[in-house]
């Protein structure tokens, strides 16, 4: 296919099923096409709304109406019952019973919806920290806009995080997984298991989250569950049971531990497709907004737009690599305890010898680590402790900074199953 | 199946799809609920409807003229495009807000082709049932889409480069 037959039938990409291969093939290798049709598919999605009134027999709203109108809505209600009355009701709840039959079959419908899609991007406004941390979320975070982005080329699933402005980006392009910020020189490659955006993980695989969703059902945690349709939406909302169960989303959120949520799922009725999610946190009886989606669109995206990795201007630390570590020093390093590994890691920072801990720290920019802990004194470890969820461990240290002040410090680390090694991990 | 009957299952498959429109047309639901209802009556008490796509397509055109004729007697002020749409706020005021944005946008380009955008990216129709509800051929849908989508794309562009 040449450009200009591309361009000619380029209203197809935006026709539900019309769209050929060919069509994509040639946008995902011409760059000009690929600008033309993403400025349209922009055009498109300005002009879709995303704020509609849900439907008609929704908007119901108590008001004065004229003799006129009353008499004529008088005559339109009799109609309007028997077409009700022949359809059912539009906004229910189920019976107990039946309401989990109904959220198993709308969450296998999404997955099996989702599955099939050769693209999507959603925006997902996340109380959680600024920065390269995608484990936290909590209530007492501001908002902080994560803009996640998955398509398919050459047969493997790509996608893209990229984390407030521009501040951490995290790719994964079919064969490993590259992370940087715009304002850290250093910048990491690992290998797809790794898991670099830990809770995040399950908003750029929306099928797992899902099955994942049917799977608790199923499991018959205590969860409740409250459906309602419209001729447009299906809306699940789940509260979670009293007594905290692992979430996938929240697995790694330490702050959500033991707070009850509720979670809040809406899918296009004629695709069956996820179209928002929202979660909240319940705590002292009130429900906060912790996640929102914005924006859910499913489109097609250009390999070049998500694989988007600048090379210059950082130095990537390959950590599919196995480091080159002396014999004797990997051997003392294995013997560690973590409260040894630990005080050793904040005392090499501290004392800006950085090379005493630098297996530990080889995803750490030095610049910024002496930066932020000029002046600061190690006093002691005061223990260590694991949590829900975190397969390393925290250390919580006593610190003095250069006013004398002491403070308690957490810092997360773990050892690396390969070398058997404490990595630094947190809180730093 | 009786022409009621066959009228009553129309009104009810597409309802949704037109109160939307109406709303994107006219920027209040509670008129756009209001002005269907009086649409349906008058698909009701029409006798010389008989077959599925007589009715839809009766239906369809019912709306946008009731939609035009609304128009006649409220006056909108319609500012210029811009694409610096703002960001949608937490209070409930997204809706007005978004069709304050398309409205300006659709103001851009011929009425015919607004229609055709219109029932695609508002009412969820694809390009075959478009063409059947306007009874125009598959193509002339299609460039009214793309001629339509075009201009609205290079005034974007064009008002960007301006404000840049």
């Amino acid at each position: 296919m040449d450009c200009k037959e591309f361009q000619d039938r380029i209203s197809d990409m935006f026709d539900s099923g019309a769209c050929a291969d060919d069509m994509l093939r040639h946008v995902e290798n011409c760059d000009e096409c690929r600008r033309l049709y993403e400025q349209y598919a922009n055009t498109v999605d300005m002009l879709t709304p995303h704020h509609a009134p849900t439907s008609m027999r929704a908007w119901t709203r108590p008001r004065k109406l004229s003799f006129r109108r009353r008499i004529m809505r008088y005559a339109v209600g009799i109609i309007a019952v028997a077409v009700v009355a022949a359809a059912g009701v539009a906004v229910y709840d189920h019976p107990a019973a039946s309401v989990s039959a109904a959220s198993v079959q709308a969450f296998e419908k999404a997955e099996a919806a989702m599955s099939v899609a050769d693209g999507f991007s959603v925006e997902l406004m996340v109380r959680t920290l600024p920065y390269d941390n995608f484990s936290t979320i909590s209530i007492d975070r501001p908002f902080v806009m994560h803009l996640l982005q998955s398509g398919v080329a050459d047969g493997k699933r790509v996608w893209r995080l990229d984390k407030g402005n521009g501040q951490i980006h995290v790719v994964c392009d079919g064969q490993a997984q590259y992370r940087w910020s715009d304002y850290y020189r250093k910048a990491i490659v690992t290998p797809l298991s790794y898991n670099m955006v830990e809770n995040f993980r399950m908003f750029l695989n929306p099928e797992e989250l899902m099955s994942c969703e049917k799977k608790n059902v199923d499991d018959s945690r205590g969860d409740s569950y409250h459906i309602a349709k419209t001729d447009s939406t299906t809306t699940l909302t789940i509260k979670s049971a009293p007594v905290y169960k692992e979430h996938p989303a929240f697995s790694e959120s330490v702050s959500l531990l033991n707070m009850e949520n509720i979670r809040e799922y809406t899918f296009d009725a004629r695709t069956n497709r996820l179209k928002s999610i929202r979660y909240w946190a319940v705590t002292d009886g009130k429900r906060m907004l912790i996640l929102e989606s914005r924006d859910f669109r499913y489109v097609i995206l250009a390999k070049s737009t998500i694989v988007d990795i600048p090379k210059d201007g950082h130095d990537w630390i390959d950590l599919r690599k196995r480091p080159d570590i002396p014999t004797e020093r990997l051997n003392t390093l294995r013997r560690e305890n973590a409260e040894d590994a630990a005080t050793r890691i904040m005392s090499a920072i501290f004392e800006r010898r950085l090379d005493d801990a630098k297996e530990a720290l080889r995803t750490y920019d030095d610049s910024l680590l002496l930066r932020n802990w000029t002046g600061y004194r190690l006093i002691g470890c005061k223990k260590v402790f694991e949590s829900d969820g975190y397969n390393g461990v925290h250390a919580e240290l006593e610190v003095a900074d250069s006013k004398n002040q002491t403070k308690n410090i957490i810092v997360a680390i773990y050892r690396d199953p390969e070398s058997r090694i404490w990595i630094a991990d947190g809180g730093l | 199946m009786t022409t009621d009957d066959k009228i009553e299952r129309i009104i009810q498959e597409e309802q949704d799809c037109l109160f939307r429109l109406a709303c994107y047309k006219i920027g209040n639901p509670d008129d756009a609920a209001d002005l269907l209802q009086d649409v349906f009556m008058r698909t009701w008490e029409n006798h010389r409807l008989h077959t599925a796509i007589d009715i839809r397509r009766y239906l369809y055109r019912s709306v946008h003229n009731a939609c035009v004729s609304y128009h006649r007697h409220t006056k909108i002020i319609f500012t210029e495009i811009t694409a610096n749409i703002p960001e949608e706020d937490d209070n409930n005021d997204e809706f007005q807000e978004e069709y304050r944005k398309i409205s300006r946008l659709l103001k851009q380009i011929p009425e015919e082709q607004a229609e055709v955008i219109s029932l695609h990216t508002i009412g969820g129709k694809n390009f075959a049932e478009i063409a059947e509800l306007q009874n125009l051929p598959l193509s002339t849908v299609k460039s009214r889409f793309q001629y339509g989508i075009k201009k609205i794309s290079k005034e974007l562009a064009n008002n960007k480069t301006k404000r840049v």
